[in-house]
Parts: structure tokens; sequence; C-alpha cells
């Protein structure tokens, strides 16, 4: 009973970090701009970030090590380090988009209140939140308050649409005409927000926080999570696209605003629904923004060699100031760069898409590790976990070559 | 034999700038047809997403700080569609494209204004709903002539 609780836990938490800003801002441009044409990109964002987050786990469960020791170890200090700078830098950029996410959604139910005072409470409310909460009870209250977006699901059923149609949009297909070049963008932030490489740092550091271990059989709980925690997560995405392609997509809307993705909740289930999308949005958002910063801070401690946590032990001991500093100063940074008037849906769409640059080199000593008998023993790869970690890594070789002249030539899918 | 090598580069270099003034100077400045029909599709975005949430105040149906935030964001983007189109001028045949368009972007703003410093008004966002379909439909209409 305990395993099943702890099961569910872990889904919960897996679905809340999988739902972030970068998921609200793409899956609902791509279905208002493409209707359900890139609901295909969907599943493989999951299966990518579940295979991944997956070896992560049992690799942090086996070795005892996290993601970014990993990589030291196996890239060596050279070519780690310049996976850290690439990640801290994109941590900075996710942490911001998060951040400012929380005032855009503040601003739903508080417009009198200027942006920048709501940015300062946001900002203030989530560290002041991690502060005092724990480690378990960060990941419970904002993966279950996540759970709230779960009325995009209900409204997409509520809306009728035609399933063949919907089923059909499965079928990856090749994009031509005068929007090729959108398609691919938006393709490839799907993808991208799917797979960014905070989830698995952070996922990969909770393990280690967790003591996961062999013997208790925490490779199940591990498997589960990552299977079925990151699966529900694509139904969220699902849902956002297809509600954005039934209300938005015959209209001609660019969702520009997060406030145009809680207009689909909004319109469906007026102000219930308004209630919920903001709630789950604030969550959602939130609870990234938490693992953005830790993230962050997990692989800067990692590389570094300080000591590093958040749970019971290292609170108490009280053993890991240049851990707990850096994610304060993640916040911070995070914080300056919206209060000088950046727009964070701008934001999140160019930290999504220099995600991906860095997702290689992120992946690729987690799959050699994954791999390697000497470290994981009986536990190594098997045939399907090693297809598939060669499959992505190609496929995001091949993604973080194009990600970047894709966001310049579209101006970030605005044609 | 070095120092010739560099004064060959340097003409080439010359000569190319030279080729690239004439090329620069007959588009810089003026919006093509990309940008006008970039813009005029920004404005039936905003216009019907404008025309949603008018319809959401004119039903009672979301609470007010939402309508004034929606309204107030949707605004600026018709204002700055409009202000866009007005203050670059386009290539040969798009003008009259450009002008349609500022108008319209200019009339969304203030209608979507006027509902932000009103969102409790159900008659006014019905108004503003019927006015703003009215807008997006001439926005296509004027995207697609081009």
């Amino acid at each position: 009973m305990k395993k099943v609780l702890q099961i569910a836990l872990g889904v919960v938490a897996a679905l809340g970090g999988f739902v972030d800003i970068g998921e609200l801002v793409f899956n609902s441009q791509a279905g208002a701009e493409f209707g359900y044409q890139l609901l295909w990109t969907v599943p493989i964002g999951v299966v990518g970030i579940a295979t991944y987050a997956e070896m992560c786990g049992r690799v942090a469960t086996i070795t005892k090590r996290p993601v970014f020791d990993v990589v030291r170890q196996r890239l060596g200090f050279g070519p780690g380090l310049v996976t850290l700078i690439a990640s801290e830098a994109i941590n900075i950029l996710t942490v911001a988009a998060e951040v400012g996410g929380i005032a855009l959604i503040l601003q739903l139910y508080f417009a009198d209140i200027p942006f920048r005072v709501l940015l300062l409470i946001g900002a203030a409310a989530i560290v002041f939140l991690v502060w005092i909460l724990p480690y378990d009870g960060i990941e419970r209250i904002f993966g279950y308050g996540g759970l709230c977006l779960a009325v995009y699901i209900v409204a997409a059923v509520h809306l009728h649409p035609d399933w063949g149609d919907v089923a059909s949009g499965f079928i990856p297909h090749w994009q031509t005409g005068e929007n090729t070049l959108i398609y691919w963008y938006f393709a490839v932030g799907v993808i991208a927000s799917a797979m960014v490489p905070y989830e698995v740092y952070f996922y990969s550091s909770g393990a280690v926080e967790e003591g996961w271990d062999e013997s208790e059989g925490d490779l199940a709980v591990n498997r589960m999570n990552a299977l079925f925690g990151f699966a529900l997560g694509g139904v969220f995405s699902v849902a956002l696209i297809v509600v954005a392609a039934i209300l938005f997509h015959p209209l001609q809307i660019s969702p520009e605003f997060l406030g145009t993705t809680a207009l689909g909740a909004q319109i469906t289930f007026g102000e219930t629904g308004l209630l919920l999308a903001f709630l789950g949005m604030m969550f959602a958002v939130g609870g990234a923004a938490i693992e953005g910063s830790f993230a962050g801070a997990y692989a800067f401690a990692q590389f570094l060699g300080w000591e590093w946590g958040k749970s019971k032990k290292a609170r108490k001991t009280k053993k890991a100031p240049a851990f707990t500093s850096a994610w304060m100063f993640l916040f911070v940074l995070a914080f300056i760069i919206d209060f000088t008037g950046a727009n964070p849906v701008l934001i999140t769409e160019y930290s999504v898409v220099l995600a991906v640059v860095a997702l290689p080199l992120t992946y690729l000593p987690v799959l050699l590790i994954a791999r390697d008998e000497r470290y994981m023993g009986e536990h190594v790869n098997g045939r399907l976990a090693d297809t598939l970690g060669v499959f992505y890594l190609v496929l995001l070789t091949v993604v973080s070559l194009v990600a970047l002249p894709l966001l310049f030539a579209t101006n970030h899918g605005s044609g | 034999m070095c120092g010739e090598r560099r004064l060959g580069t340097a003409r080439a270099a010359v000569l190319v700038a030279m080729a690239l003034v004439p090329v620069s100077l007959t588009g810089c400045g003026r919006l093509d047809q990309d940008a006008v029909s970039t813009d005029l599709k920004t404005l039936q975005s905003s216009t019907a997403e404008g025309m949603l949430v008018a319809g959401q105040a004119a039903r009672s149906r979301a609470p007010a700080d939402f309508i004034e935030i929606r309204t107030a964001e949707l605004s600026k983007q018709s204002k700055n569609m409009a202000n866009a189109l007005a203050e670059t001028p386009t290539e040969h045949g798009f003008q009259d494209a450009a002008n349609r368009g500022n108008e319209i972007g200019n009339r969304a703003s203030e209608l979507l204004d006027a509902l932000h410093s009103d969102p409790g008004n159900s008659n006014l966002a019905t108004n503003v709903t019927h006015e703003l379909r009215a807008l997006h439909e001439e926005a296509g209409a004027v995207e697609s002539s081009l």
C-alpha cells in the first residue's frame, strides 16, 4: 500500500513537473495556428522525456549519482563546464519565464495591481514557500495544485471535437506551403517544451534526495513515475492543443498572452473554468519556477562538489548554504530580468528553443552511463531503452541544429 | 604578393558594398507584402480574441478583472499594429491595405479601451462584440486581397 501511495505521489509530481509555462504557451499556439495537425509531436516529446527520466532515475538509484555528477564524470571538466554554462543560462531564462508567468497569471484576477508589484509578490511568495516547506511538501502541493489544469481535459471533451480529426493529428506528416517554417518551429517547440533539461536535473536529484534504493523496489517506482507521470502530462498537452484548435483556430487567433490560454477554460465553463485554469496554471508554473531554480542550484552544486539538498536531513544539518544561495540567486536574477519589462511569453519561447541546443549535451552522458555495465551492472539499459535513447539523441541533435534558425526565420513563430 | 592579395580582397569588398547599396535602397524602410500581411493577421487575431472576450462580458460570464486585463492587452496589441502600419510607408501597391489596417487597428483599440473602462456594462460589451466581429472580417478581407 505504501508503495502504491509512493507511486501515486510520484506520478503527480512528475505530472506537475511536466506542465509548465512552455507547455501552456507552445501547445496553445500550436493548436490555434495548426488545429490538430501538430498533435503527433506530443507523444514524441512525452516518450522522449519518459525514456530519459527513467534512465536518470535508474542511474541515480543504482550509482547514487544525479545527472550533473554523471555529466562531469563522463564528459570531463571542459565539455562538462560548457554544458554547465549552457544549462545555467537556460535555467535562468526558464525561471525568469516562470516567475514572469506567475505575475501574468495573477494579473487575470488582480488587474488593477501593477505588473511589477505582482511580480514581486509572486517571487516573494515562491521563495517563502520553498524556504518553509520540505522537499516532499513542495512536490505534493504544487503537483496536486497543478491537477486543476484537468479543466482543459474536461473542456476538450465538452467541446465535442471530431475525434476522427483528432486521431489523424497523431499521424506525423510533412507540412508544405507558405507556413512550412512556422509549422516546424511549433513542432520543435512542442517537443522541446516536453524535454527541457531542468526536468531531468530535478527528477534525478530528487531520486538521490529521497534516497531511492534498488533493494526497496524503487526502480519500479521510478519506472511507474516516469511512464505514467509524463504520459498524464502528455494528456494535458493534448487537451490544451484540442481546446485551442476548436476555439481559436477557426478565428485565426494567435495566442500571444497566457490570458488567451485561460480564455479557453473560461469560454467553456465560465467563471468556474477560469478559476480552475488560474489555480492550475499558478501551481504548475510556480512548481516549474521552483524546479527550474533547484535544477540550476543542483547543477552548480553537483558540478562543483558542493553539499546540496532540500531534504529533511540537509535542512536539519544546514549543510548546504551554497546550494541554498544558488537557488535564491537564480530567483533574484530571474526577478531582475522580468523587472526590466521583458515579456515572459517571449522569454519562454526563447528559453525553450535555446534549451534544445543543450539537450544532446545533457542526455548523451546519461545514455553512456545507463548502457555501461561497469556502472549499472544488471540494471544496464535493455534493448528498448537503448534503442529509444539512441533514437532520441539523434533526433535531438537534428532538432538542436534547426531550432535557432527556425526561431529567427519565423520571428519566433509570428511569420 | 601578400599585399596584392590584400588589395584584391579590399577591392572585392568595395564592389560588393557598392552593389548592395542600390539593393538596400530599393526596399529600405518600406513595408513589403509579408510585413503588411503579418500585421493584418495580428489584427485579425486581436479583433477575434477581443470579440470572444467582449462576448463573455456581454453574458456576464467573466470577472471584471479578467475583462479589464484582456481588453487592455488586446487594445495595446491592436494599437501597436495600427501604428506599425501607419509609421512606415509600404512598397508599391500595398499602401491602401496598410491605411485600412491602420483604421481597423485604431478602431479596435478604441472599442477595447471603452470596454476596459466599463467591463460590467453588458450593452456596451454586446456592441463591442458586433463591431469587433465586423473589423475581424474586414481585416481578413484586406489581408486576402494582398
